[in-house]
């Protein structure tokens, strides 16, 4: 089941440093919302705020985040983990064969049956589409695989944990034009069955998939809207710079 | 085209054959003579080899049972600490412990496991159990600390407890490094002499193979060096295979340190 998130006024701080201010935003279940930004903008700290990994780097929050009505930082970390799958910029993948990998995360959350498993894991994999293509690679070693097919594997492993909400940190930053299309497409695919939170700094990827989109500069958001509505129409002068690359001119003049 | 890697392992075990063949050349003649002297000697009825199994015995007996306490512990600590922040403290604990000098520990268990226990092998079990706990400790929480951090935090991304992270990606990634001080600890246990001799002395029978050697040295007699050594050559072969990278990586590759993992990642 897709999860809505809701985050008010979140403040996160790591010791006295500050990453993200006053950020609310909500997301309808089953939908896509890009982060779009600047390098340190707080895209990637806002999606480790959202499955607690955060905590885990010594950050200290103000506001609420709430998944499906209730408040995250009242729940278990790891319980929270297993309803949020998060897939990282760069794929760590473990020992063992790409499905010994695929299964990795049922396997440490306890699942031992074979079948079920193997259910599980075709599951993801037709999912995504990649039936066909993955399942002559299931028995290979993970690690002699190439960098994109290794960040598809990462987000099969995320996948296969059936997640109701699935946090992508740059996704595509491993992958070569092919890898970016299969992953577009795949996300396309499972669109509906998971609220989905990319961050994003192709512009064009976000115009792509995401039905809404929130600019995050400063760790502030400054817009956020329909994506369509968003690109075509920014009501901040800021956000216009941005899509427009000005705010880089101006931020390399500022320097 | 060999890598430098491989062309040092080659120059290594190259090395260590040459090494292994002088070493044979050596002592082949003297163990072939002491062995001879040893059968004759047994043939007559003397016990020599009936002590050597006897002490052989009792060192196993007592090594499984330190190890039986030890191990299990040490893995526990070294579970807890080896990703905590503040873990400086205990580290230089167990590094103070483990550079306790073996004459002291001996007279600290010889003044209350003794009088407690007895002369037995419970008090020298848990004499050499307080001897290995820091020094297993340290070897195991290293072990744990090298393998990189992402592995950890790509678990905790899954939803994994941390006890199913350390066994199920920690522990196997770490279990070459963990069996290396697994060895290392025993070749100390079978090596250890000072604090056992501080304990109870050297008994007429029943003692661990070092002080075993003491006792046939301290008796004056030439066959002896049998025994000597039959006992280097145990420790030899733990501390080469200590030295074996058990998960088929390069012999002479310098594990990537805690340390450096952390700034990669």
């Amino acid at each position: 089941m897709p999860a809505a998130l809701s985050v008010s006024n979140l403040d996160l701080r790591y010791g006295k440093k500050e990453i993200l201010r006053d950020l609310s935003l909500e997301i309808l279940p089953g939908h896509i919302l890009a982060l779009i930004g600047p390098e340190e903008g707080g895209k990637s700290s806002l999606l480790r705020a959202l499955n607690r990994m955060a905590d885990e780097e010594g950050a200290s929050y103000c506001g609420n985040i709430l998944l499906n009505g209730e408040s995250i930082f009242l729940k278990d970390a790891v319980t929270l983990r297993r309803a949020v799958g998060m897939v990282p910029p760069t794929p760590v993948l473990f020992r063992g064969t790409v499905f010994d990998n695929i299964v990795a995360g049922l396997r440490l959350q306890g699942q031992r049956n074979g079948g079920e498993l193997r259910r599980l894991a075709e599951g993801a994999l037709a999912q995504m589409g990649l039936t066909e293509e993955y399942t002559p690679l299931l028995g290979e070693r993970a690690d002699s695989l190439p960098l994109p097919a290794r960040q598809m594997v990462a987000f099969l492993r995320a996948l296969a944990l059936e997640p109701e909400l699935l946090l992508l940190d740059e996704p595509s930053r491993s992958l070569d034009a092919a890898g970016v299309a299969q992953m577009e497409e795949a996300l396309c695919r499972i669109k509906g069955r998971c609220t989905v939170l990319l961050a994003t700094n192709t512009l064009q990827q976000a115009g792509r998939i995401a039905d809404e989109t929130a600019l995050l500069i400063n760790g502030r958001i400054v817009e956020y809207g329909e994506t369509a509505e968003l690109f075509s129409n920014p009501r901040e002068k800021q956000t216009e710079d941005y899509l427009t690359g000005r705010y880089y001119e101006r931020a390399s003049l500022s320097l | 085209m060999m890598s430098k890697e491989q062309c040092l392992n080659f120059c290594f075990l190259s090395l260590c054959a040459l090494l292994a063949l002088l070493a044979l050349g050596l002592f082949l003649w003297p163990v072939l003579r002491l062995c001879a002297d040893a059968t004759a000697l047994f043939l007559k009825g003397e016990p020599l080899l009936l002590s050597l199994g006897r002490s052989l015995f009792f060192s196993l007996r007592l090594l499984a049972l330190v190890l039986l306490l030890v191990v299990p512990i040490a893995f526990l600590i070294a579970s807890q600490s080896y990703r905590r922040a503040g873990r400086r403290g205990l580290r230089a604990a167990l590094g103070v412990l483990s550079w306790l000098p073996a004459v002291f520990l001996g007279f600290f268990a010889r003044l209350l496991f003794a009088r407690v226990l007895g002369d037995g092998m419970p008090a020298a079990a848990l004499t050499l159990f307080l001897f290995m706990l820091p020094f297993l400790t340290v070897r195991f929480e290293d072990a744990l600390r090298a393998v990189p951090e992402p592995i950890r935090r790509a678990g905790k991304m899954l939803g994994a407890t941390e006890r199913s992270i350390l066994f199920r990606l920690i522990a196997p990634r770490a279990f070459g490094a963990l069996g290396r001080a697994l060895v290392l600890c025993t070749e100390r246990i079978l090596g250890e002499a000072t604090a056992l001799l501080m304990l109870h002395g050297v008994a007429p029978e029943g003692n661990m193979l070092s002080l075993e050697l003491y006792r046939l040295i301290s008796l004056q007699r030439e066959d002896s060096l049998l025994l000597a050594l039959f006992l280097a050559l145990i420790l030899c072969a733990l501390r080469l295979a200590a030295s074996y990278r058990w998960d088929g990586s390069p012999l002479l590759a310098s594990a990537p340190s805690a340390d450096s993992t952390r700034k990669r990642s």
